[in-house]
């Protein structure tokens, strides 16, 4: 997450800072588990240092995800640790979810999971931003769209409507776009 | 901040462990070797000087490790689960600090107990001698390690999260924190420690007191500068990890 060097940024009318974090729930692509750590330690610090987390809930979908608490996080493959990832993002009660490629380099099998627990979370008093070069897979999910390219929008809109004006998917017209 | 404080012992729990279990375990070795043989004044101090040797060792890794605890969370992937939290810089770069406190207590406690013992080996009239050899300010000198000690902590911290929010690539990182914190030390000794302690100094000779006053035997004046440097350094690495640093 960078600095913006123009313009600004708020959410839920404030600059990025405390308030807005406890606001916002972000998954990042990257692996940024402590080494040490086994999944019920993820969980702890979690339910620590995030009053809205809910260890109820994340414990559910450690159960849909396939998940073990006593495993290790340095021994989950690449689709396990997507599903925790996700899981300790979703289980929080958070205003803003931003989901940073939650499907990238994962299986079939847990991307169905993973979408399905997006699409669980959903609620109207919710937004969840996603970032994906995978439309395909997402595409059920898509209300409002952002074709972003060099750090510009180069096309947006909303998912219906761009559907029906421009008469295919959103995934093909991805691939028309790029 | 003590819940930041537990997540920091846990990362690194086993090597605080080792470390001052080694330390211990080389002390009792070399007070055992010197208790079990009649008294060679050589062989003490041998000793003693293998006892320091390993005590500066340790010393080392806890100067590098309170460098490590910031650096690994700005240029590691674990600083998303550091800088995503809603926490206040200063309650992050606190949990640290306190974690480094304390270790320089205990290797404190260890060293200078091992180190008395040790030295109460040697005999009486060596004893009295080298005491009376040392004139020693204790309370000013160990309160300008102590200061000083931590001024050079944050100095790097500071260093490194400058270079955080200047450098989204972490490729020129390196040279760029190294480049800040020596342009830093230059700074702070042109225009902060030493027109101070030359005004000190100055006045020291016009009134005719000590004339050797200099950042070790200035005593409280240093202490007073590192303190006003550590809350400053403290204040802009806080700031810049709330506000500035690119994650």
């Amino acid at each position: 997450m960078l600095k913006p060097s123009q313009g600004e940024i708020t959410i839920d009318n404030k600059k990025p800072g405390v308030y807005t974090k406890s606001i916002v729930s972000y998954l990042p692509e990257t692996n940024y588990l402590y080494k040490w750590m086994k999944i019920k330690d993820a969980l702890n610090y979690f339910k620590d240092l995030y009053s809205d987390f809910d260890v109820e809930r994340a414990r559910e979908s450690l159960k849909f995800m396939e998940l073990e608490e006593e495993e290790k996080v340095t021994s989950l493959s690449k689709g396990m640790m997507g599903r925790l990832k996700l899981t300790l993002a979703l289980s929080r009660k958070a205003k803003l979810y931003l989901l940073d490629e939650p499907l990238n380099g994962i299986d079939p099998i847990s991307r169905e999971k993973i979408i399905t627990s997006i699409l669980d979370s959903y609620s109207e008093k919710t937004s969840i931003l996603i970032c994906s070069h995978l439309i395909y897979y997402i595409e059920k999910l898509l209300d409002y769209v952002f074709f972003l390219s060099e750090g510009r929008i180069i096309l947006s809109g909303d998912a219906e409507e761009l559907r029906n004006k421009r008469g295919m998917s959103i995934d093909k017209l991805f691939q028309e776009v790029f | 901040m003590m819940t930041l404080f537990k997540y920091e012992i846990y990362r690194r729990w086993r090597w605080l462990v080792l470390r001052y279990a080694a330390l211990i375990i080389i002390g009792a070795i070399l007070l055992n070797r010197v208790s079990s043989t009649t008294y060679q004044y050589e062989f003490i101090g041998e000793s003693m000087g293998k006892f320091i040797f390993s005590s500066l060792v340790i010393f080392i890794i806890i100067i590098v490790e309170g460098i490590n605890m910031l650096k690994e969370d700005l240029f590691e992937e674990c600083g998303y689960l550091t800088f995503t939290i809603p926490k206040k810089g200063r309650t992050i770069l606190a949990s640290k600090l306190v974690l480094l406190f304390l270790q320089l207590s205990f290797w404190t406690i260890i060293s200078i107990g091992f180190g008395s013992i040790l030295f109460s080996k040697l005999p009486y009239h060596e004893i009295v001698q080298i005491k009376t050899q040392i004139n020693f300010y204790f309370f000013p000198i160990v309160l300008f390690i102590l200061t000083a000690f931590f001024n050079f902590v944050l100095m790097i911290h500071f260093s490194l999260t400058l270079t955080k929010t200047l450098l989204v690539n972490k490729k020129y990182s390196g040279i760029l924190s190294i480049g800040i914190f020596f342009f830093l030390v230059y700074l702070i000794e042109k225009v902060y420690y030493g027109p101070f302690l030359n005004q000190i100094k100055h006045i020291s000779l016009e009134i005719g007191s000590r004339s050797n006053i200099d950042l070790l035997s200035g005593g409280y004046t240093a202490v007073f500068l590192n303190i006003i440097l550590t809350a400053i350094f403290f204040t802009a690495t806080t700031y810049l990890l709330e506000n500035k640093i690119n994650i």
